[in-house]
């Protein structure tokens, strides 16, 4: 992708070839939900029999309060002595207690359990969000993953801390209430019943109408949302061309939409509570009439029919809550089977990654770049090697339609690179001539349609700056022996497919700095960090120096202040030599740089040309130029146009040729 | 137009005024449930104490016939109380949100300590919120008026029970509710820290790209699990005192009851009260509690209502503040400009005047003497001027580039030129900021600036309207090299661009916009760094066409683009520590000394 070429998940079909549920992550089913679920839950089998336990006493101990009025009604009338009215009296407070211990404990063991689990899943998603494999991140994009892993994860973690506690004790208190209702008679029990199907007809009234209301609820208010911020952040040009009441008119149609939306579905909600009522209303009187006829036939006490009354009217609101909340608990749960797909996605690709892991781990080791080192990496046998890239015969289309080389539509069309050991090589071309596309090939963060794109970890380093075609020989004791790939080529090296290697491996030689900039909400020092968690301080400091960045330690709070969103705000200039400093820091054999300097005025350019130049010192470059300075400080120019390579060389070289560069040299350097 | 609510107090009555129409048909009936809900327990009372205790069929079916009456009014009461309530929370929380918008909109400029995300909430969530003080108002006042109805009742059904009732229940609040501040403090604390798990996963996924690039995996999961640990401790400590704060409620009703039961126990031994009023007593004194709690519970919820109430008046004041300000701050640059309407006469009338005013908002001078750089319009064309440079008219067909070491100087020019725009309008002076601005549309929209759905475009009043039927000139589409990208995009001119413009990348946004404001066929068109983000060969081509196009009208880019200034008639050059000089692109390259060295240097190739 070019600097401005087509954002593929926006305009084109899925290459479905490298992942067939993309642009889309997966969704779990709930079964699968509930089994991601159940780890986390497993070791807490112990404060689960205690919630049980605890939310079951506490549930009983309710009903001490209808018994005893029952007892009374039944008792008092018939003569009993003052007695009757102490121990009723003593039980109800006894009661009391029990319902205070029993809601503290329940709710303290229901933390215990819900708390770290949704933490857990928490994390797991996140987790799994992180571990997706790079090309699918970038076709998917990010906007399904922020949704999924922030929105939904939220709005299971607010539902496990607001409704599932009340939800719990409802569903207790329901199921203790209708036992005890049997047990005070059973007739009365039976009838009790009747609220079952009465309460299920509700729901089933109720979710099918409801989730579609609430869906159109939360679009629309999405929609005006967007054209809340779309018109606030665009209002100095809506000023400029006096075109602002074409804005005001789409905010205001967006908010009346969604007004007249949430007036009707809570006219809908009411419509569903007045079936409560219904309920409530025809169970309280079938169980009058009930106890009325065994009253009359001496079946029961009319102290039994008036527990059995108050114990459903204690119902009211618990059944009320649940029918209530039925609806935040199903999204609750859409949302958790939303979160799971991630994890699924991810965990595919987890044991894929696992299993090429096995299979090179014994021998990686020496080709491991050790964060922090500098230079080539000295190899087992003693020479000086480092890592160079060799992409062969790169075709790539957006469109999984266009699988073969040759065919329309492509963006690559037979381009090969090689950027060997402390070679700078800089892309220079139009818009969707396919310098983006390449970048990211090379930087593992995409897929050729075909062709071969791979990283030879043990080139040796040769002194001389022009790094001769061949590159690496496979000697005694490559570090690689196992899986060697055979590259086109005029003589054979060993290497590893990109799109086939564990992402630390190829971390650990390649990265990339792309257009997008990112600072996350954190202090500098945690910012630079990013790609080695556990660098010294000293090794952060250096970073950020030798990009220039010192403006960093002038802060108020130095590198420990808080940037990010919410945070201190930087400049673009600033947030792009962040980036530089996390690239000095991660310190990879090749760096490939991809980042248009569009914020940065002509100060600006200067100041980032100057850091970037900084944090290429020493290592292979794959730089996408923007502007033809740092296509003239590379060692070799690559000229692109409609995907192909139509000019190659060093700048000098290029420019006395009077081809295509020459021209644009020409037009540039004025 | 009337003043804005000056506080949150005024905002929120001014609210209440404006939907008593709604609200009090809506109080009226949800205080009528609440009656109703209370009297639920006495009806069973009575039902036991005439129909089932004498055991009499008539009794029974009128029983069941007040039982269905109540239900049903009861059911309505809520229905059509809740709904009226509702209608009123939502139409005032619609009215705030324009009102927000059109004030934040329509003045000269945001405060300049207000982002519009601030903006943004307060038109939204604080809208929903300072609105929802209806339904605290609703269910305060039908719990008010069902506790009054409940305690009617309780003392007429027994005075002595009644009143222990109405001291002992309110006592037995008070002491819940003694610890629940501390609690609900805590609660908060819990709810920021999962907001805080939720934002830091939010932040994450957003710079997934950038994660993957660098290999920052294990860095972001390391400092996900700990805000999200954080959370879940903080969950745990929360459930735990609120579990114990329910139980001390559970606890403090019990007793009550106890102490109630005991008094309406005996008294009913002694023959002064029936079963069924010890049934009602005893059935209210459980349910008072719901509508004490809820009473509670409004309270604190109100005081956030008015905090949102108070937010939006202060945004509201603020903004209402800027007019008067901006103007003020505007008069001094746009003097000159105000005499343009007022005749085409020869275009020297302004320079004179135009050297001074720019030092004054513009922060552009030194400390003395005139400002380094002042550029103004007039009727025909622009003036630029400076300390060193005498007062030049630049005539229509102008490309002129200023490329200026100093941002800060930068800034100040086109605020001025920004604040003239305003009073002369964009088909006089359009002033094109460099940050783009795209809108939900698409891109036939957002460079001809009409609607993307059924709106009609601008007032038309003015005299070089620009055409309204949304037709976009090739010449302007390949001017700003757009032309390229609709080849690119499905639909081409036709192709939906999404919210913020975010399926674009910043090449496209920024040949949209700049299709846009040659599209506007402005007189005057002022640029600012709008082709960085393309590349060279386009850039070229760009800075080419716009001098063809534009070959009738002034246009001023300020850059460093060697592109845009190689395609100038002319380059105004304000080193950072000397003079301002003036010359072409290829003169000042070449120029020898100093001057000639910082250009070279200030070209950003």
């Amino acid at each position: 992708m070019s600097t401005d070429s087509t954002v593929p998940d926006a305009t084109s079909p899925p290459d479905s070839s490298t992942r067939p549920d993309t642009p889309t992550l997966p969704i779990a089913t709930r079964r699968r939900a509930f089994a991601r679920l159940l780890p986390h839950l497993r070791g807490r089998a112990g404060w689960l029999v205690v919630l049980l336990v605890a939310g079951t006493a506490n549930a009983a101990a309710g009903l001490v309060g209808p018994w005893a009025i029952g007892r009374l009604v039944d008792a008092l009338p018939a003569g009993a002595g003052p007695e009757v009215v102490w121990t009723s009296a003593i039980a109800v407070a006894v009661a009391g207690l029990v319902m205070a211990v029993g809601t503290w404990i329940g709710a303290w063991a229901l933390a215990r359990v819900a708390m770290p689990a949704v933490a857990g899943l928490r994390t797991d998603v996140v987790g799994a969000a992180l571990a997706l494999d790079a090309q699918t991140v970038e076709r998917t994009g990010t906007g399904d993953l922020v949704s999924r892993v922030a929105d939904d994860s939220r709005r299971v973690s607010e539902t496990s801390t607001q409704i599932l506690p009340l939800v719990v004790e409802s569903v207790l208190v329901v199921v203790v209430s209708a036992i005890g209702l049997a047990a005070v008679d059973w007739r009365l029990g039976l009838v009790g019943l009747v609220a079952l199907p009465m309460y299920w007809l509700t729901l089933r009234w109720y979710l099918p109408r409801s989730a579609p209301l609430y869906q159109q609820e939360r679009a629309a208010i999405g929609r005006r949302s967007g054209r809340l911020l779309g018109g606030l952040t665009g209002a100095r040009t809506l000023r400029a061309h006096r075109a602002e009441h074409i804005e005001l008119a789409r905010i205001d149609s967006a908010s009346v939409e969604a007004r007249d939306l949430s007036i009707g579905v809570f006219r809908f909600l009411t419509r569903a509570f007045s079936r409560n009522n219904r309920a409530e209303a025809v169970v309280l009187s079938l169980l009058l009439l009930t106890g009325f006829a065994l009253v009359w036939f001496d079946e029961t006490t009319p102290g039994a029919v008036t527990t059995a009354a108050l114990v459903f009217h204690r119902l009211f609101n618990p059944i009320g809550a649940l029918v209530g909340l039925f609806d935040q608990i199903q999204s609750a749960g859409a949302s958790l089977t939303r979160m799971v797909g991630v994890i699924d996605a991810a965990g595919s690709r987890d044991r894929e990654a696992a299993a090429t892991d096995t299979a090179t781990d014994a021998t990686d080791t020496a080709a491991e770049a050790v964060p922090g080192s500098d230079g080539p990496v000295a190899a087992a046998d003693g020479g000086a090697r480092s890592a160079g890239l060799v992409l062969r015969d790169l075709w790539y289309s957006y469109d999984d339609q266009v699988a073969l080389p040759g065919e329309q539509n492509h963006v690559l069309r037979g381009v090969d690179l090689t950027v060997a050991p402390g070679e700078v090589v800089a892309v220079v071309g139009t818009t969707g001539a396919g310098k983006s596309t390449l970048a990211k090939i090379a930087a593992g963060l995409a897929a050729p349609s075909s062709g071969s794109a791979q990283l030879i970890e043990d080139w040796p380093v040769i002194e001389d700056s022009s790094v001769s075609e061949d590159g690496p020989v496979n000697e005694s004791g490559s570090v690689i022996e196992d899986r060697p790939a055979i590259v086109n080529g005029p003589a054979a090296r060993t290497g590893h497919e990109i799109t086939t290697l564990p992402e630390h491996r190829l971390r650990a030689h390649v990265a990339m700095i792309a257009q997008e900039v990112h600072t996350f909400v954190g202090t500098i020092r945690d910012n630079v960090a990013m790609p080695v968690p556990d660098a010294p301080p000293a090794a952060i400091e250096h970073a950020l120096r030798r990009v220039g960045a010192d403006w960093a330690f002038a802060l108020p709070h130095g590198l420990d202040t808080v940037v990010g969103d919410g945070g201190a705000r930087l400049s673009p200039l600033q947030e792009q030599t962040i980036a530089l400093a996390r690239l000095v820091l991660a310190d990879p054999d090749i760096a490939i740089l991809d980042e248009a300097t569009a914020e940065a005025g002509s100060t600006g350019a200067h100041l980032l040309e100057t850091a970037a130049a900084a944090a290429l010192e020493g290592r292979g470059a794959l730089v996408i130029a923007h502007r033809l300075s740092q296509a003239e400080a590379a060692d070799r120019v690559l000229v692109m146009e409609h995907g192909q390579v139509v000019e190659e060389g060093p700048h000098a070289q290029l420019v006395a040729a009077g081809g295509r560069y020459a021209a644009l040299w020409e037009a540039w350097s004025g | 137009m009337p003043a804005p609510p000056s506080s949150g107090r005024t905002l929120l009555s001014r609210a209440l005024v404006r939907r008593l129409r709604l609200l009090l048909p809506g109080v009226a009936s949800l205080s009528v449930w609440q009656v109703c809900e209370a009297l639920v327990p006495v009806v069973i009372g009575a039902v036991v104490d005439i129909a089932i205790i004498p055991r009499s069929l008539p009794m029974l079916a009128v029983s069941i016939a007040g039982i269905a009456l109540l239900f049903t009014v009861l059911s309505y009461g809520y229905r059509f109380g809740a709904r009226l309530c509702n209608a009123a929370r939502e139409h005032e929380a619609h009215a705030l949100r324009v009102e927000v918008s059109h004030a934040a909109l329509t003045s000269p400029d945001l405060p300049p300590d207000r982002a519009s995300g601030e903006v943004l909430s307060i038109a939204s969530a604080d809208a929903d919120l300072a609105a929802e003080v209806f339904a605290h108002l609703g269910r305060g006042v039908a719990a008010l008026l069902g506790m009054i109805v409940a305690a009617v009742l309780l003392v007429l059904s027994d005075a002595v029970t009644g009143l222990l009732v109405l001291i002992a229940v309110p006592v037995g609040l008070v002491l819940v509710a003694l610890p629940g501040r501390a609690v609900s403090v805590k609660a908060g604390a819990q709810l920021a820290a999962t907001a805080r798990a939720a934002n830091s996963a939010a932040d994450l996924m957003r710079g997934l790209r950038v994660l993957k690039a660098l290999g920052g995996a294990e860095w972001a999961l390391r400092r996900f699990r700990t805000t999200s640990d954080d959370a879940a401790v903080a969950g745990v400590a929360t459930g735990e005192r609120s579990g114990r704060l329910s139980g001390v409620g559970a606890l403090v009703m019990s007793a009550v009851l106890a102490v109630v039961l005991v008094v309406a126990g005996l008294r009913l031994l002694d023959g002064q009260m029936s079963a069924g009023a010890l049934i009602a007593i005893l059935g209210m004194t459980a349910f008072l509690t719901e509508p004490m709690r809820a009473l509670a519970d409004i309270v604190g919820l109100t005081a956030r209502s008015h905090g949102a109430a108070s937010r939006i008046a202060a945004l509201l004041t603020d903004l209402a503040e800027t007019h008067p300000k901006t103007h003020s701050a505007a008069e001094a640059p746009t003097e000159p400009a105000h005499a343009a309407p007022s005749h085409d006469g020869p275009s020297h009338s302004g320079p004179s005047r135009a050297a001074h005013p720019q030092a004054e908002p513009g922060h552009a001078a030194p400390p003395h003497g005139a400002p380094r750089l002042a550029v103004t319009a007039h009727a025909s064309g622009l003036t630029v001027s400076g300390d060193s440079l005498p007062a030049v008219d630049v005539p229509a067909g102008t490309l002129l580039c200023v490329l200026v070491d100093e941002d800060a100087l930068a800034h100040d020019v086109l605020t001025a030129l920004t604040s003239q725009s305003r009073v002369l309008g964009p088909d006089h002076l359009l002033v094109t900021p460099h940050a783009v601005d795209l809108f939900e549309g698409t891109i036939r929209s957002n460079i001809t600036m009409s609607s993307g759905t059924d709106m009609t475009a601008s007032p038309g009043t003015a005299p070089a309207a620009p055409p309204a039927s949304g037709d976009v000139a090739a010449d302007v589409l390949a001017a700003s090299g757009a032309d390229e990208l609709l080849g690119l995009v499905a639909d081409g001119l036709d192709h939906r661009i999404q919210e913020l413009g975010g399926n674009l990348s910043g090449g496209q946004r920024q040949r949209i916009a700049l299709a846009r404001s040659l599209h506007a066929q402005s007189r005057i068109l002022v640029l600012h760094e709008s082709t960085t983000a393309v590349d060279a060969v386009t850039e070229a081509r760009i800075a080419a066409g716009i001098a063809t196009l534009r070959c009738d009208a002034v246009t001023l880019v300020v850059t460093g683009s060697p592109a845009f200034l190689a395609a100038a008639d002319a380059v105004v050059y304000v080193p950072a520590d000397a003079p301002a000089v003036t010359g072409t692109h290829s003169g000042l390259l070449g120029a020898a000394g100093t001057i000639g060295d910082s250009y070279r240097e200030a070209v950003a190739r």
